[in-house]
């Protein structure tokens, strides 16, 4: 939790203070945020591109979520890299596409086709081939790409992410952190998510 | 707690323990053993590749009457064995008990006639282990001919029968996106395993003490994060 809590910090969002303008974000977390800046909720979406649980919160929960929550600027919703490279091989390099896609202002439709595309990619000995084949449909610059994957750009990042995500006692993916809230661990029915975030809205909005 | 393990990705630290009976039956852990967790039934596979060629018959009975004949010389040459090399070891502690007592003790005079009599023992369990070494030889030339031939038919049934196993276990793995992992015991027959979510199973072989012609054979579901490979979880089988 020490962890989540640094990185509300590191982004401005003081865990017992209303989060701040999206502005005031690091570049790199503020191409991985969605949500009106002052939302009275902030989600912290801890996950893996190669879990099948992360899929499945990604393609049959949050979808919902994003409509009723994010869209109406009840949640602002930060993506955290949780790879878990001793069981997902390819996680890490998923994670840095996706990584190098946000320097390039791509980073919701690399996520977005990472989760649609995991059982193609996640097999394979070398994904690397199969992602540039998704960099092209999001219209990204191949050339771009490579160069940021080949230099290990964002590799200390993600790393330093996982750690500290894992010294915070978080240890299976996906989970969400709510700040001010807690964990919720597990890809879990929309319905309790609903019930936790109404509760806090009405909480920390007073019901309006 | 189950709820989340059901539904979210996290490795999962399996700690397996070997153990089978050694020559004097009692269990023993077994170091340097190699251990495959694989993502499928690998029994379940090789049924339905014999459902097409059974196994035969004719072989394997020929077989297992030649094991049968070769057990009862192998097991009395193993057992005087044991009992040579039980007794070796005896006799050293005593030796080393002798040499730490005072000459003019009365335990000096206990413990020398103690030693004096495996001493005395000695050379009748060498000859026992020499003469069940030269019945096991004459067994072994009269039986081994016959027994390496049946094998070699046995191996061209099992390549014919199992063409494809590897392909298909190969495909198995990449559709369910999890390869086997591989590692081997430590000295106290341990090994520990990170597994990915999902059913896995831990397969293994290992010596059978008793019979040359026979191992142990393990391909045991892995639940909870303790897997015991031992007498009661595996089975022994013909080495045909």
């Amino acid at each position: 939790m020490r962890f989540l809590a640094a990185l509300a910090v590191v982004t401005g969002l003081a865990l017992l203070a209303p989060a701040p303008a999206a502005a005031q974000l690091d570049p790199m977390l503020a191409q991985r945020t969605k949500g009106k800046a002052d939302a009275p909720i902030t989600v912290y979406e801890l996950s893996d591109f190669q879990c099948p649980f992360c899929r499945k919160l990604t393609l049959e929960v949050i979808p919902e979520l994003d409509r009723d929550y994010v869209q109406t600027g009840k949640v602002r919703w930060i993506f955290v890299n949780l790879p878990l490279t001793q069981i997902h091989p390819n996680a890490l390099a998923a994670a840095e596409f996706a990584m190098c896609s946000a320097r390039l202002g791509k980073f919701w439709p690399a996520h977005d086709l990472l989760f649609q595309h995991q059982p193609k990619w996640a097999p394979l000995k070398d994904p690397a081939p199969f992602l540039l084949t998704l960099a092209d449909s999001m219209g990204v610059p191949r050339a771009d790409l490579v160069s940021c994957l080949q230099g290990n750009e964002t590799r200390s990042l993600i790393q330093g992410e996982a750690e500290g995500a894992a010294r915070s006692g978080v240890a299976s993916t996906p989970t969400l952190y709510v700040d001010r809230a807690g964990l919720i661990p597990g890809a879990q029915p929309v319905a309790l998510y609903r019930q936790i975030f109404d509760s806090l809205y009405k909480e920390r909005t007073g019901g309006r | 707690m189950l709820l989340v393990a059901l539904v979210a990705c996290k490795p999962r630290d399996v700690v397996i323990q070997v153990a089978i009976p050694g020559p004097d039956s009692v269990d023993a852990p077994v170091a340097k053993l190699g251990l495959v967790a694989l993502p499928y039934d690998r029994d379940s596979l090789l049924a339905t590749f014999e459902a097409k060629n059974p196994r035969p018959a004719a072989l394997t009975q020929q077989l297992d009457s030649l094991f049968q004949a070769y057990r009862a010389p192998f097991t009395t040459y193993a057992v005087a064995a044991y009992r040579l090399q039980a007794t070796e070891r005896r006799l050293a502690r005593e030796r080393a008990r002798l040499d730490s007592l005072p000459r003019g003790a009365a335990a000096y005079d206990t413990a020398y006639r103690a030693f004096a009599a495996l001493g005395d023992s000695l050379t009748a369990l060498r000859a026992a282990r020499d003469d069940a070494q030269r019945r096991l030889a004459r067994t072994n030339d009269a039986l081994k001919p016959r027994m390496d031939s049946l094998r070699i038919e046995m191996v061209r049934w099992e390549d014919s029968t199992y063409a494809g196993y590897d392909t298909l276990t190969k495909k198995l793995a990449e559709g369910i996106g999890r390869e086997q992992v591989s590692d081997s015991t430590d000295a106290e027959g341990r090994a520990r395993f990170r597994l990915p979510p999902g059913d896995w199973w831990i397969y293994a072989r290992s010596w059978d003490a008793w019979d040359p012609n026979s191992q142990w054979y393990w391909n045991v579901k892995v639940s909870g994060e303790r897997v015991i490979l031992d007498k009661t979880t595996g089975r022994r089988v013909p080495r045909y």
